[in-house]
C-alpha cells in the first residue's frame, strides 16, 4: 500500500498497474478526507472568528449581481452565524461531499469505459479516482505551513491555496472555487488521464477529453457565470 | 531511493512555494491608509420630491356637462378673469327662461289679484254703510268680510310665491354663470385636462372630468420634498440646500427651507413611512430650465463646520462598550508598521468625512480598508500600506 503512494507520484505507470490488479481505495480515500477535514478545521481555528464571517459573506456575494437590500439580508443572516457551528458543519460537510464527488466521477468514468468494452468495476475506477487524488493530498502540507506561519489570524481562503494557478499567475478571478484551482488539481487530474488511458487503451484524445468533460463544463459553467 | 528523492523533491518545492509566497505576508496586513488633515464638513440630509409651483390652482368645473369650447391650451399664458372654458349651457339658460317667465307670471298674479282686492274693498265699504242702516243682514255682511280678508291673503300668498320664485331664478342664473370657467390669477397653464366634447363633471374625487386645468404662477416655483420623520426634527426654516432636479444632474440649484409641515403625510399604499412635506424655494436655478412636477432631490445642509479635523466614514469602526451600554468609535492609527487603536469623539458628518474632536492629529496616518481587514484588525497588529487597487477587497468595500 505505501508502495502505492510512493509510485502514484515517483512511478504512475507501474502504481496503476498494480491499482487495477488490486483495486483498493478505502486508505487514500480516509486520507484524503482526513487531510481536507483537518485544513478546513484550521482554517476556522486559526483565523479571528469576524474575519472567517466576514469571507464568508464575500464568498457568498462574490460574482453574484445583488442589490444593496439582499447583500445586507446575507450579511444580516451570517452575523447571527455561529462559527464553531460553521467550522463544525463545514468540517462535516468534507465527509459527505468527498466521497460522493469520488463516487460520482467513479461512476461516471466506469460508464464511458463501457463504450470501449471495459470490464472493469465500479470498485476499479473509485480506486483509480482514490489514488489519482493522493498529489493533491499535499496540498494539505501547503494549506498547514501557510497557517501555522500567519501571525495575524487573517489568512483568506485564496491565501490558503498558493499553489493554485490563478495566484501562481498573480491573477485575480471572481470566483473562489476557479481561483484555487491548485497546481497539485491539475496533477491529480492528468494522472487520472494516464490512468484511463492505460486501463482502457483508448486513445490519449479520448481519454482525455473522456476525463476532462466533467471539469471542463462545471469549472467553464462557473467561469461563464462568475466573469 | 530515487523514487523517495522525486517525494521529497516534490515536498521541497511545494515548500519553497509557500514560504517564497509567503514572504513579507507576516508584515502585516495590507492596508490602506489616508493622512489626517482639516475639511469642511457639512451635515446634511437627503429627501427627494418634485418641483411644483407655489401658486398654483386646479380648475374644477361646479356644474356637469358637456365642454364646448376651451379657450387656452396647455402653456398659454391667462389674466385673472379671462374666460378659459366653456361649458354646454343651454339646458341652464332654458331653465333661467322658463324660471324668469314664472317669475313674471307671478308678479302679473300679484298686480291682478290687487286690483281684485281694491274692488273688494270698495264693495265691502258700500255693504257696510248698508249693513249699518241695517238694509243688509250680519250674514251677508260677514261674508264679504270672510271674502275681503281671503283676498288680501292670497295677495301675501302670491307675493311670497314671487319671493321664492326670484330666488330660484337667481340660483339658476348663478348656475348657468358657472358654465364659463375664469382664470382666478394670472399665470400659465401648466396642465390642460380635459378635451371640448368631454364631459365636465362636479366632483371632488379625482375621477377623469372633475378637473379642467391647472394654472400656476411661474414666477413662484419651489421644491416640495419629503423628509423623513427621523430627520425633520433637525431642519429648520431658512437653512440652505442644494437641489438637483433629475433632468439636470450636473446643475445644482439652491434654495432656502421656506415651510416645515406640522403635520405628516399619511402613509401610502406603496410606502408605510412617515414623512413630511418641506418646500424650499429656489434662489439660484443656476441656468435650469424649470418645469413643475419634475423630480428633485434635494440636500438640506442642517450643520455647517469649516476646516475642522475630519476622518473619512469608512475608517471609522463602531465598537459596543457595555460599561457604559453605548457605542464607541474607533479608529486604527498607523505607528510604523502597528495598527494602534484609538478611541475618538466625532461631531458633524457629511457623505464622506465625519468630524473628529479629539483622540486625532492632523499628520496622523489612519487605516481606511480594506473593509475586511478594518472590522477585525486588533491594537497592536502587524500593518504594512497598499495602494487602493482593483481587487476584490477594494470592490466589496465599494458595494
Amino acid at each position: 500500500m505505501l508502495q502505492n503512494f510512493i509510485d502514484i507520484i515517483a512511478a504512475p505507470t507501474a502504481a496503476l498497474a498494480r491499482i487495477k490488479q488490486a483495486p483498493s481505495f478505502w486508505l487514500p480515500m480516509v486520507l484524503l478526507i482526513a487531510l481536507a477535514m483537518s485544513t478546513q478545521l484550521g482554517y476556522f481555528l486559526h483565523n479571528k472568528p469576524g474575519f472567517v464571517r466576514d469571507e464568508i459573506i464575500q464568498q457568498a456575494t462574490a460574482g453574484r449581481n445583488l442589490t444593496k437590500e439582499q447583500t445586507k439580508q446575507i450579511e444580516d443572516t451570517m452575523s447571527k452565524l455561529n462559527i464553531n457551528a460553521a467550522a463544525g458543519a463545514s468540517t462535516g460537510a468534507v465527509l459527505i461531499i468527498v466521497p460522493i464527488v469520488l463516487c460520482l466521477m467513479a461512476w461516471y468514468l466506469g460508464f464511458m469505459a463501457k463504450f470501449s468494452f471495459s470490464e472493469l468495476t465500479f470498485g476499479h475506477w473509485l480506486a483509480l479516482q482514490c489514488w489519482t487524488t493522493v498529489p493533491s493530498m499535499f496540498g494539505a502540507i501547503a494549506v498547514w505551513l501557510v497557517l501555522l506561519t500567519d501571525t495575524t489570524g487573517m489568512v483568506g481562503q485564496s491565501d490558503l491555496q498558493p499553489l493554485s494557478i490563478a495566484s501562481l499567475l498573480g491573477v485575480k478571478l471572481n470566483s473562489p472555487t476557479l481561483q484555487q484551482f491548485s497546481v497539485l488539481q491539475l496533477w491529480s487530474t492528468i494522472l487520472t488521464v494516464f490512468g484511463y488511458q492505460q486501463w482502457t487503451k483508448v486513445s490519449w484524445l479520448n481519454s482525455t477529453i473522456i476525463v476532462l468533460a466533467p471539469t471542463v463544463i462545471i469549472y467553464g459553467a462557473i467561469f461563464y457565470f462568475t466573469n | 531511493m530515487k523514487k523517495i528523492l522525486i517525494i521529497v523533491g516534490v515536498i521541497a518545492a511545494i515548500i519553497a512555494v509557500v514560504l517564497i509566497n509567503r514572504k513579507g505576508s507576516n508584515d502585516g496586513q495590507a492596508v490602506t491608509l489616508e493622512v489626517m488633515q482639516n475639511r469642511n464638513v457639512s451635515a446634511s440630509i437627503l429627501a427627494s420630491g418634485k418641483l411644483t409651483h407655489e401658486d398654483e390652482v386646479k380648475l374644477s368645473p361646479e356644474v356637469m356637462g358637456k365642454v364646448t369650447a376651451l379657450y387656452a391650451k396647455e402653456g398659454d399664458t391667462v389674466k385673472k378673469g379671462q374666460l378659459v372654458a366653456q361649458i354646454n349651457d343651454e339646458a341652464p339658460r332654458a331653465l333661467v327662461e322658463q324660471q324668469r317667465a314664472s317669475a313674471q307670471m307671478q308678479d302679473i298674479a300679484i298686480n291682478s289679484q290687487k286690483l281684485k282686492l281694491s274692488n273688494m274693498e270698495v264693495q265691502w265699504q258700500r255693504k257696510k254703510q248698508l249693513h249699518d242702516r241695517k238694509l243688509i243682514d250680519d250674514d251677508s255682511f260677514g261674508t264679504a268680510t270672510n271674502d275681503l280678508d281671503l283676498a288680501r291673503l292670497d295677495v301675501k300668498t302670491r307675493e311670497a310665491s314671487l319671493v321664492q320664485a326670484k330666488a330660484v331664478l337667481e340660483e339658476s342664473e348663478k348656475n348657468l354663470a358657472k358654465t364659463q370657467v375664469f382664470s382666478p390669477l394670472d399665470g400659465v397653464v401648466t396642465s390642460l385636462d380635459i378635451k371640448v366634447g368631454e364631459t365636465a363633471i362636479s366632483s371632488t374625487t379625482n375621477v377623469p372630468g372633475s378637473s379642467l386645468m391647472t394654472i400656476g404662477d411661474p414666477g413662484t416655483i419651489e421644491a416640495q420634498v419629503n423628509v423623513d420623520e427621523a430627520d425633520i426634527a433637525n431642519i429648520k426654516v431658512g437653512e440652505m440646500a442644494n437641489i438637483v432636479a433629475i433632468g439636470y444632474p450636473d446643475q445644482p440649484m439652491k434654495g432656502l427651507v421656506k415651510e416645515i409641515a406640522i403635520t405628516a403625510k399619511p402613509p401610502t399604499s406603496t410606502s408605510t413611512l412617515l414623512v413630511f412635506l418641506v418646500k424650499i424655494q429656489i434662489t439660484d436655478v443656476n441656468g435650469v430650465k424649470l418645469h413643475p412636477g419634475m423630480s428633485a432631490r434635494a440636500e438640506i445642509f442642517t450643520s455647517n463646520s469649516t476646516n475642522v479635523l475630519a476622518v473619512p466614514i469608512q475608517a471609522i469602526v463602531e465598537e459596543e462598550d457595555r460599561s457604559i451600554n453605548s457605542k464607541k468609535h474607533i479608529v486604527y492609527k498607523y505607528d510604523n508598521g502597528i495598527a494602534r487603536k484609538i478611541s475618538i469623539d466625532t461631531g458633524i458628518a457629511d457623505d464622506s468625512y465625519q468630524q473628529v474632536k479629539s483622540g486625532l492629529a492632523a499628520g496622523d496616518r489612519i487605516v481606511t480598508g480594506p473593509n475586511r481587514i478594518l472590522r477585525n484588525l486588533q491594537d497592536g497588529d502587524k500593518i504594512k500600506e497598499k495602494q487602493p487597487d482593483n481587487d476584490k477587497d477594494a470592490k466589496a468595500d465599494q458595494k
